[in-house]
C-alpha cells in the first residue's frame, strides 16, 4: 500500500499538535496567574479549561469528560468567580501593591521551575524503569463502550460514592447560602 | 496515538507548578481560588490519561475526574461565599489583609 505521504510526517504532526496544545495550555496558566486585573485572569482561566478539555478528547479519547469540563468548569465555575469579583466591589479588580512582602512573584516562579526540573529529572529515571516498552493504551478504542462501561461503573461500583457526593453538593448548597445571607437581628 | 505517557505527567506538573507559583504569590483570595483550579485540573490530567494505561477497569480514571470536577464546584461555591462574607465584614478581598486570628 502506497502512501501519498511517508508515515513519519503524521506522527510529527500528531506531536505538533500535541506540542502546540501544551504551550497554550500552560501560557493561558500562567496568564491566569499573572494578569494584573481579575477579569482577565477569569478569562485567561476559561482559556487553560479549555485547552484541557481538549487534551481530554484528544489523548484521554474521552468527549464525556469534555462535556463535563465545558459545562461545570468553563461553564459554571468561571461564572460564579466572574459574580463574586462583580459583587466584591472595584478594589477586588486590581492588584493592589503588596504590604506583606512573603515572597516575591519572580522567586515564586523561579523556585516552581527549580521544583519542576528536579522533579521530571525523577520521572525521567522512573519512567526507564516501569514503562519501558508501554507507549500504546491498552483500552480498546471504541467511545459507545467507553461510555456504557462508565455508567455501569458510576452506578453499581462507585454507587456509594455518588450517593456521598450528591449529600456533599446539598452541605455545600446551604452553607454557601449561610454565608452570604443577610444577617437578621430577630434570629 | 503514540505519545509516550510520562510526557502528559510534565505536563500537568508544570501546570501544578504554575498553579503553585500563583498562589504563593497572590494577595488576593479570588486569584488564590483561580490557582487552586488550575492545580486541580493538572491533577485531572494524570487521572484521565492513566485511566487509559490502565487493564483491570478501563474507565475507574473518568470516575475520579468526575467526582474530583463535582468536588472541585463544591469547593469554588463555599470559598467564593466564604470571600463575599469576609468582603461584607470587612470591605476587602485581599487575604493578606484577614488578620483576625493573628492575635
Amino acid at each position: 500500500m502506497a502512501y501519498l505521504f511517508p508515515p513519519i510526517l503524521f506522527e510529527t504532526l500528531e506531536f505538533l499538535v500535541f506540542l502546540i496544545l501544551s504551550i497554550y495550555t500552560v501560557v493561558s496558566a500562567y496568564l491566569a496567574v499573572s494578569v494584573k486585573s481579575v477579569y482577565h485572569a477569569v478569562l485567561w482561566l476559561i482559556f487553560c479549561l479549555l485547552g484541557i478539555a481538549m487534551i481530554f478528547l484528544l489523548y484521554a479519547e474521552s468527549a464525556l469528560l469534555l462535556v463535563v469540563q465545558l459545562i461545570v468548569y468553563a461553564g459554571g465555575i468561571t461564572v460564579l468567580m466572574l459574580f463574586a469579583i462583580s459583587l466584591s466591589g472595584k478594589d477586588s479588580m486590581f492588584e493592589k501593591p503588596t504590604k506583606y512582602k512573603l515572597l516575591d512573584w519572580r522567586l515564586s516562579f523561579a523556585g516552581a521551575f527549580i521544583l519542576f526540573f528536579i522533579a521530571v529529572y525523577i520521572i525521567l529515571q522512573v519512567s526507564a524503569t516501569f514503562w519501558i516498552g508501554q507507549t500504546e493504551s491498552i483500552r480498546p478504542i471504541d467511545p459507545a463502550l467507553l461510555i456504557e462501561s462508565l455508567s455501569i461503573q458510576l452506578f453499581t461500583v462507585h454507587g456509594g460514592t455518588i450517593l456521598i457526593l450528591g449529600i456533599l453538593l446539598l452541605a455545600t448548597m446551604l452553607g454557601a447560602v449561610y454565608l452570604v445571607k443577610k444577617e437578621v437581628e430577630d434570629l | 496515538m503514540n505519545i509516550a505517557p510520562w510526557i502528559f505527567i510534565v505536563l500537568a506538573l508544570l501546570l501544578f507548578l504554575v498553579g503553585f507559583a500563583g498562589f504563593i504569590k497572590s494577595q488576593s483570595a479570588i486569584r488564590m481560588l483561580i490557582a487552586i483550579e488550575i492545580m486541580l485540573n493538572s491533577a485531572n490530567i494524570n487521572f484521565a490519561i492513566f485511566a487509559l494505561y490502565n487493564d483491570t477497569s478501563f474507565v475507574t480514571g473518568h470516575v475520579a475526574v468526575i467526582i474530583s470536577i463535582a468536588i472541585a464546584a463544591a469547593e469554588a461555591a463555599v470559598g467564593l461565599g466564604i470571600i463575599l462574607a469576609i468582603n461584607r465584614m470587612h470591605g476587602t478581598v485581599e487575604a493578606t489583609d484577614f488578620v483576625e486570628l493573628r492575635g
